[in-house]
């Protein structure tokens, strides 16, 4: 039991730690990017800040029936939204660039 | 022919961005000795590194130490293979050997080793019960005494698998020791209010009209019940409260008691057994004075019982309530609601029943009339934390029935962790120091980050579309 949450708490550590300078880089690609890519990419940032949030939030114990009890399985559904529409746009992008009909 | 045409302008594209954008940019960087797939290994090596470090921190050495001692294991395995021709596995021939372990039966299966099998799976009773093992013996210690059990070993190798015959064990009683029984229930009073009833030889007095009681009992977590009797017989007092684990316990009447001769009784019962129980009484006398210093001195005595011990026959209690704080909640937090239970409370026409907090030193520190709205008590927000009785009360005919049970008030949480571990807002203001630091050094290297990509992009001629993107060939 005590290594089930050694293990989960070094995995959110880990997760954290690696989700950070991807929300740096994740800047970085909006501050030089425009158009099309810029939405994308923003839509990217968006679901990692949003992963975070969510993995931040796991830390802590929440009482059932509360707001911040909907909060972390509520980061997963907009994250997967973010990434989601991220992965249309950077999509449509793409398929307008290469000329598809 | 337009397939070629996209081929040709891709290798233009490539020779360009090598030649051209490519070559411009990593011109003016530093070579490295190993290259640039290289570093990225080295990079990537010690952060693995780092991190089963880590993990090892947080999971504990044994893990890692474990983990190494496989790794070692598995090399050896690999030497020992390259020199074995396997074949297919052998059909095991199981033995059963029924025994104990200590106090408990076991069955002990063995069988031969074999070359040809990777893992043995073992199953009873047609149910599998442990599957992939590689050594060539188990011991299921799972077992009920004289059931017997029929067990099979599967044994799976590279060339093919082998299934044993069904062999039968008895889990063998022969041998077996039964956990011993609970010693005999013990109850001591070891004190009344000044008096240290160890040591005493004449009869116990105080001056107080609600005397306090303490003891032990050898029962953890017993159930006490009291009773106060005059010496013209008169019940005056009935009570039950609880020992804590470690069967210590102390009790101050809720009932005021008159000058005179008194029996007190109690009785201690095992809350996992209401047969296994043990009493004790004592008779003491109620008087004006404050015992005197001399008194008390006159009658210590190490190598005597206490006069009192024994006096009055044990009595045991066939009425009386009962008062328990919710199951498995001992303790509660500041500004919280408290349930409690209530059992076997006899409430005449005139009779009010009122509940009531004390603290540790007996003050009182809440009481009100029980009303309707159910047994819970709101704990103030303001109430120190630490150890607190509840307690319940009525008068009936003469008597004072009163149940008490103990409970500790913790300081409200401002954060709970996932683990379960609270921390409250004076934990966090005394680490207040390390915490700001360490929070606000993640925090800069983060801005710093931030900051440092923030002014390389600054430095961008243009900004990247996707339109620029294909002209560069990075999209085709």
């Amino acid at each position: 039991m005590l290594a089930d949450n050694n293990m989960e708490f070094f995995s959110r550590v880990v997760a954290l730690l690696l989700a950070a300078p991807a929300i740096v880089f994740g800047f970085g690609v909006v501050w030089r990017v425009e158009k099309k890519l810029d939405l994308a990419f923003k839509l990217f940032l968006g679901a990692i800040v949003i992963f975070f949030a969510g993995e931040v939030s796991g830390f802590f114990f929440v009482p059932e029936n509360s707001f911040w009890a909907y909060f972390a399985p509520g980061t997963k559904i907009v994250f997967a939204l973010f990434f989601l529409a991220g992965m249309a746009e950077m999509r449509n992008m793409i398929r307008k660039i290469d000329g598809e009909k | 022919m337009r397939k070629k045409t996209g081929a040709k302008n891709k290798k233009n594209i490539r020779k360009k961005t090598r030649s051209g954008i490519a070559g411009s940019r990593t011109a003016g960087r530093k070579k490295y000795f190993f290259g640039a797939g290289s570093k990225w290994l080295f990079r990537l090596a010690s952060f693995l590194v780092i991190a089963y470090l880590a993990f090892g921190i947080f999971a504990g050495s044994e893990l890692l130490a474990r983990d190494l001692r496989n790794k070692y294991g598995k090399v050896l395995g690999a030497v020992n293979v390259s020199v074995l021709v396997r074949g297919m596995p052998v059909k095991p021939v199981v033995t059963a050997d029924p025994g104990c372990d200590g106090s408990y039966p076991v069955i002990d299966l063995d069988w031969a080793d074999d070359l040809g099998v990777d893992t043995f799976d073992v199953w009873r009773n047609g149910v599998i019960l442990v599957a992939g093992i590689t050594s060539s013996s188990y011991r299921d210690s799972n077992v009920d005494l004289g059931t017997t059990y029929t067990y099979s070993v599967a044994a799976h190798g590279p060339l093919g698998d082998e299934q044993s015959d069904d062999i039968f064990a008895t889990a063998e009683t022969e041998g077996y020791i039964p956990p011993p029984p609970p010693p005999p229930a013990n109850l001591v009073i070891t004190r009344l209010d000044s008096i240290d009833l160890t040591n005493f030889r004449c009869e116990a007095r105080t001056n107080k009209k609600y005397p306090t009681f303490s003891g032990t009992t050898n029962i953890s977590q017993a159930r006490l019940t009291v009773v106060i009797i005059s010496e013209r017989g008169i019940r005056q007092v009935i009570s039950s409260f609880t020992a804590n684990a470690n069967g210590y316990w102390s009790w101050k009447s809720k009932g005021k008691l008159k000058k005179g001769v008194k029996y007190v009784y109690f009785t201690a019962y095992d809350p996992d057994d209401e047969s296994r129980s043990a009493s004790a009484s004592l008779r003491f006398r109620v008087k004006k004075k404050k015992p005197s210093k001399k008194f008390l001195k006159k009658c210590r005595a190490t190598s005597l019982l206490p006069a009192g011990f024994g006096v009055a026959k044990p009595l045991h209690l066939a009425e009386g309530m009962k008062l328990s704080v919710e199951e498995g909640r001992k303790s509660v937090h500041q500004g919280e609601q408290m349930n409690f239970s209530l059992s076997g409370a006899v409430l005449g026409p005139q009779s009010k029943l009122r509940v009531g907090i004390v603290d540790d030193k007996g003050g009182l520190v809440f009481e009100r009339e029980d009303s309707s709205a159910g047994k819970q008590v709101a704990i103030d927000k303001n109430m120190p934390s630490g150890e607190y009785k509840i307690f319940a009360r009525y008068f009936d005919n003469g008597k004072d029935i009163s149940a008490e049970d103990s409970f500790q008030v913790k300081e409200r949480p401002l954060l709970i962790l996932n683990s379960g571990r609270e921390i409250t807002s004076r934990q966090i203001l005394s680490n207040l120091g390390w915490a700001a630091l360490s929070l606000s050094g993640l925090l800069g290297i983060f801005l710093l980050l931030l900051l440092v990509e923030h002014h390389l992009a600054g430095k961008a001629l243009f900004r990247v579309t996707g339109e620029k993107l294909k002209e560069r060939g990075m999209i085709d």
